[in-house]
């Protein structure tokens, strides 16, 4: 699954560690799935969708 | 206090945690694996013994299920993925390991005492879970 985790972070100008803090998930997981070690669960992947004001499929795109 | 638990089930303790101990018992498992394996005398109450066994499988299943609960509601998804992927890995690893050492290594260099084998479970849950947290939990 492909996401546009770097691309969304950048325009508001979040480090990774901001858009941890606000989905309320590590670092490190934010680091996992941004480069698609890690697929998140659906309520992590709702979060983040909500954090942007987008919906999931926005963020996150099948293969 | 929430913050400080959130803290202590973060990767990067985990990942201290994972390599320490699996460096700890490689070193551990390379200096005792040449020890001697004591036969095991027969039990003098064979049933008792039996029980016995069955008794510390219930307990041990019962503290595996409050840990696993208590990883799953303190880690997040990707932490508790990563832990239990790695768990699945090593202990299908240390179950390989058991049955190609019996097979193929045993009748040359002698079978590996108890000691020896619970170093080897932790050396190999060790290796899986860094190799997970490298490879990521969809690899």
């Amino acid at each position: 699954m492909r996401n546009r985790l770097k691309v969304l972070r950048a325009e508001r100008d979040w480090s990774q560690a901001d858009l941890a803090e606000r989905v309320d998930v590590s670092r490190q997981a934010v680091n996992a799935i941004e480069t698609g070690k890690h697929d998140p669960s659906l309520p992590v992947a709702i979060r983040i969708a909500r954090m942007f004001g987008m919906h999931v499929e926005e963020v996150f795109l099948l293969d | 206090m929430q913050g400080l638990l959130k803290k202590l089930w973060s990767p990067p303790v985990f990942d201290l945690m994972f390599g320490g101990l699996g460096l700890l018992c490689l070193t551990m498992l390379v200096l005792r694996a040449g020890d001697g394996f004591p036969p095991i005398a027969p039990a003098a109450q064979p049933l008792v013994k039996g029980a016995a066994v069955v008794g510390i499988i219930v307990v041990s299943g019962i503290l595996a299920i409050f840990s696993t609960r208590l990883d799953q509601k303190l880690a997040d998804d990707f932490m508790f993925h990563t832990l239990s992927k790695s768990a699945f890995m090593g202990m299908m690893g240390f179950l390989f390991t058991a049955i190609l050492w019996h097979i193929f290594l045993a009748p040359r260099l002698g079978s590996l005492s108890f000691f020896s084998m619970v170093m080897v479970a932790m050396v190999v849950w060790s290796f899986c879970y860094l190799l997970t947290r490298l490879r990521g939990t969809g690899a």
